[in-house]
């Protein structure tokens, strides 16, 4: 079990802050988001410290037996530190962002609280090396989550709370079934590059479907994928910062970081191409995307058409993996990091116009590009990466799906695709047009604040450089084509 | 004043320079950036890059003396607009080309907006949804080529592409090219937009549909129901371009002559898809230097347009108008004629020939129209400004003789022109007046009329 000092450090980096936050006078505020952001900063440290260690070869694991069979581990491979450098970076801005966003708002450590607990939760999961210790974190997200939906307290965020919690204690069931049903068979079930359910004995077709499907309802409630997606534009009665997180970086991630897992390392892309498993998630992605990106033409409230975008976006990443070959697997993977970039500059730009501008509805933000140019701005980024044009970095990830796509021989799915990008430049580039062509509707209401706009800015500037230099020897882009060798093992 | 004139000069010039002077064959590989970006001058490149050059630093020129609201996003998007559509023509690969194809295409709708007056927001927003829709073809078209070849450069390509990526790249470029059915948002954009920005877009940036049709197709190959149905539509456009003269305003006609001179091209390609033993160096050649004619001419007569609706009518931009006319319809002893001979000299058909000659009655008929609807302007006085279109009009003239080409002299070169002239002229005496019809021709079919 080697240097899994590191893991736990990286856990408490945020618990510790979080526990103390919570027992914290509402007027500390200077104490306050000074622990936050030495905890984030201590994260990224322990993060780069990581990520040195992987690169000379170093193994990070923590291994604790709870009963026989059944181990709580967490573990650092290239995937999990992928997913736990996306999470901290975009802590950091989000955290900014809150403390700007959040300054007359109520309740504050109750919410910063929970906001440091649900970076640990994310992490946790990240980190998980196997499916049980992959639960118990991302039980814990939903519970994190729950309340800093809850925060504003008003009829709407009660409501959302309550719908999220329904969706997700029906996901976290069938998730617990799955879960019960997968150990129920005499492995070892440690996540695998290639998976491990192949060398199961006496496993038939059968169950091997029935358990995907039911493990699918679980994380599929996160990822919001069609039919269990409900919760997600719902939730936006949630403070900005919160939507960020959520459809950013945490949640909907969550979720299809639990596909991505159940697919390459339990089952093996092998095993879930012979069984027809990827047919089915295919078909269920491209159903999503199209569904979210239709659905999301219908807002008129700004939230609410990027919460569907979200719907229809999170699913290229499960189409990605949907896709059988290292192209279909470099693009969802990597969507995973240019959508959560491309998305939290979004759900930052708007948080910023209804905060200093009053902004809620579409046809609000007239003129944005006149009051609000810097913002206007990175919203307009993320809005052109979100399409998918070049050179940001949503055209890489659509270059790859689209690569796979073909690769597996379907037009179909290169043409949902198209569609997808069609409909996303109908609903993106209306707003554009209003924020830089049209006379400004709405005057600034409130004074701007530079960590309002700045962390939209930065990932803004990540978007762009995610894309131009994407064959960079940082990129995320190189770091998933690593991944997809281990898998495919070539 | 001339401080602008020095920071045009200073920006424009050195594009056109380089241009002239850099050698066929110059590469470039920046293969760290973004996907892989790789540039090339090939012979055909280097003759869309001069005209674009040329055009655009007449336009940047032009500009300075007509724009005068809202310079800072209008110097912007011009050069925006400019740097894609410049580049595209440099690319190697075919995600570079999407690259500066789409940054082109995003920019100018900006320019098209310009004034912000209700037909400008129109013209743009129509220009827009083809665009858009343009570019997700071309997306699709693209990625099918990239994935049918394995590799992304332009000299990977060449062998058969499948039925579906053609469609795509054909309907894709089709719809900057101003293909006629695609060509909707033409004629809305010439006119709405600022005058140097209509001399830069029927100029320059619909030859960069031709340019990715040249680049991309498997032309060697060529694909015979996919020819026929562009002959169609490249015949319909020529003869399309007869709605012009319904339209009461120059800049609409010179987009509706705009749209039969593309279709001298789109039939050419067309042609060459059914023949495609066609497909040579001399026939690309053809296709060049009619594109870099046609660019020069249309580019100047959107010029001398916009001076003569600014108070510029004198007589001296009437003289020049009528030359780039003349120019325009293969007059005799001009590099118009030249054009339009050598693109026919590789047609044997013989109804197709005298299609194609029959074509030149369209343009003399449109020139006459703007003619003597440009008589009818109140008098004006002289602006410096003119001698910018009448410098790309000079270029125009010597343009086959620079390329040392030969003018063959027929007499079937003054027959469009004269007959034009002819007839208008007795309308013109006779006091009658062409029916005015309707602003946007088939896209009045599709939007409710208020």
């Amino acid at each position: 079990m080697g240097n899994w000092i590191i893991l736990l450090l990286l856990l408490l980096s945020s618990v510790i802050p979080s526990v103390i936050i919570f027992f914290l006078d509402q007027r500390r505020e200077f104490l306050r988001n000074f622990l936050n952001i030495t905890g984030i900063f201590f994260k990224l440290l322990l993060v780069s410290y990581l990520l040195y260690g992987l690169h000379l070869g170093l193994e990070f694991r923590l291994e604790y037996e709870i009963f026989e069979g059944i181990n709580f581990s967490l573990r650092a491979d290239r995937l999990s530190m992928l997913f736990v450098t996306l999470s901290s970076v975009l802590w950091l801005f989000t955290t900014i962002y809150a403390i700007a966003y959040l300054q007359k708002s109520l309740n504050k450590s109750l919410f910063f609280g929970f906001f440091s607990l649900c970076v640990s939760a994310t992490v946790g999961l990240a980190l998980a090396g196997n499916l049980f210790t992959f639960f118990i974190f991302y039980e814990l997200l939903t519970l994190t989550t729950f309340s800093l939906i809850l925060h504003e307290r008003t009829h709407d965020a009660k409501q959302a709370a309550i719908t999220y919690l329904k969706y997700t204690v029906f996901g976290g069931t069938s998730f617990l079934l799955g879960l019960v049903l997968l150990y129920s068979l005499n492995l070892p079930h440690t996540f695998v590059s290639g998976g491990y359910l192949q060398y199961a004995q006496h496993l038939s077709d059968i169950q091997a479907w029935l358990i995907f499907i039911i493990l699918l309802l679980g994380v599929g409630v996160k990822a919001a994928l069609f039919g269990l997606h409900g919760w997600l534009p719902k939730a936006m009665a949630a403070p900005a910062p919160v939507s960020a997180l959520l459809h950013a970086v945490a949640v909907v991630k969550a979720g299809a970081f639990g596909i991505i897992r159940i697919v390459y390392d339990i089952y093996g892309i092998q095993l879930a191409s012979s069984l027809g498993l990827l047919v089915f998630l295919a078909a269920i992605a491209a159903m999503t995307i199209i569904y979210g990106s239709i659905k999301a033409l219908g807002q008129t409230n700004l939230k609410k058409r990027l919460a569907y975008s979200t719907v229809s976006q999170v699913s290229y990443i499960a189409l990605g993996v949907a896709l059988y070959g290292p192209l279909g697997t470099i693009g969802g993977i990597v969507h995973l990091v240019h959508q959560g970039v491309m998305k939290i500059t979004l759900f930052f730009c708007a948080g910023a116009f209804a905060k200093t501008a009053g902004v809620s509805t579409i046809d609000q933000t007239d003129g944005l590009g006149k009051t609000m140019p810097l913002s206007a701005l990175a919203f307009s980024i993320g809005a052109f990466g979100m399409i998918g044009l070049p050179p940001f970095a949503g055209f890489v990830s659509k270059y790859y799906l689209s690569l796979g796509a073909l690769a597996n021989d379907s037009l179909a799915l290169l043409c949902v695709l198209g569609a997808s990008a069609l409909l996303n430049g109908a609903y993106f580039l209306p707003i554009v047009y209003r924020m830089w062509f049209l006379p400004p509707k709405t005057k600034v209401v409130a004074a701007k604040s530079i960590f309002l706009y700045l962390p939209a800015l930065l990932s803004a500037l990540l978007t762009v450089v995610l894309g131009l230099f994407a064959l960079g020897d940082f990129s995320a882009l190189t770091w998933v084509k690593q991944i997809a060798e281990s898998e495919y093992g070539s | 004043m001339s401080l602008r004139i020095c920071g045009v000069v200073l920006f424009f010039l050195p594009p056109l320079l380089f241009a002239l002077l850099a050698p066929e064959g110059f590469s470039f590989v920046a293969d760290k950036l973004f996907l892989g970006m790789h540039f090339h001058l090939s012979a055909n490149a280097k003759i869309f890059i001069t005209f674009t050059s040329l055009i655009y630093l007449a336009a940047a020129l032009y500009s300075v003396f007509s724009v005068t609201t809202k310079v800072k996003r209008y110097w912007l998007l011009f050069a925006l607009t400019y740097f894609g559509n410049y580049m595209l023509f440099l690319s190697a690969d075919a995600i570079s080309f999407y690259l500066f194809f789409s940054l082109m295409s995003f920019a100018v709708f900006g320019l098209i907006m310009h004034d912000q007056s209700s037909s400008a927001r129109r013209a743009a927003v129509v220009y827009i949804v083809f665009a858009f829709v343009g570019e997700i073809l071309l997306f699709l078209g693209i990625m099918q080529t990239i994935f049918h070849y394995d590799s992304t450069l332009f000299a990977d390509f060449g062998s058969n592409l499948p039925l579906f990526a053609q469609l795509c790249l054909l309907l894709g470029f089709g719809i900057k090219t101003g293909v006629f059915v695609l060509h909707m948002w033409l004629p809305l954009a010439h006119s709405a937009a600022p005058g140097p920005v209509s001399a830069v877009l029927s100029g320059v940036m619909l030859k960069t549909g031709v340019f990715g049709w040249i680049v991309f197709l498997p032309l060697a190959h060529g694909h015979d129901q996919l020819g026929l149905i562009l002959t169609l539509l490249g015949f319909l456009g020529i003869f399309g371009g007869l709605y012009g003269l319904g339209r009461p305003t120059l800049k609409q006609i010179l987009a509706y002559s705009s749209l039969s001179q593309m279709g001298y091209l789109v039939m050419f390609f067309g042609l060459i898809l059914q023949n495609p033993q066609l497909y040579t160096e001399a026939a690309l050649f053809a296709v060049c230097f009619f594109c870099f004619f046609h660019a020069l001419s249309k580019a100047s007569l959107f010029l001398f347009a916009d001076i003569l609706l600014h108070g510029g009518k004198t007589l001296l931009t009437l003289v020049l108008s009528t030359v780039a006319l003349l120019l325009l319809s293969g007059f005799a002893f001009s590099s118009g004629a030249v054009a339009k001979d050598m693109l026919k000299s590789f047609i044997d058909h013989d109804f197709l020939a005298i299609l194609f000659a029959a074509g030149s009655f369209v343009t003399a008929l449109l020139g006459a129209r703007f003619f003597f609807l440009a008589l009818q302007l109140p008098r004006g006085k002289n602006t410096p400004a003119v001698w910018i279109p009448a410098s790309l009009l000079g270029f125009a003239l010597v343009l086959a003789p620079v390329y040392g080409l030969a003018y063959e002299f027929s007499l079937l070169h003054f027959i469009p022109a004269v007959t034009a002239a002819a007839l208008f002229g007795w309308l013109y005496k006779t006091q009658t007046q062409l029916p005015v019809l309707p602003e946007g021709d088939i896209l009045t079919l599709f939007t409710q009329r208020k």
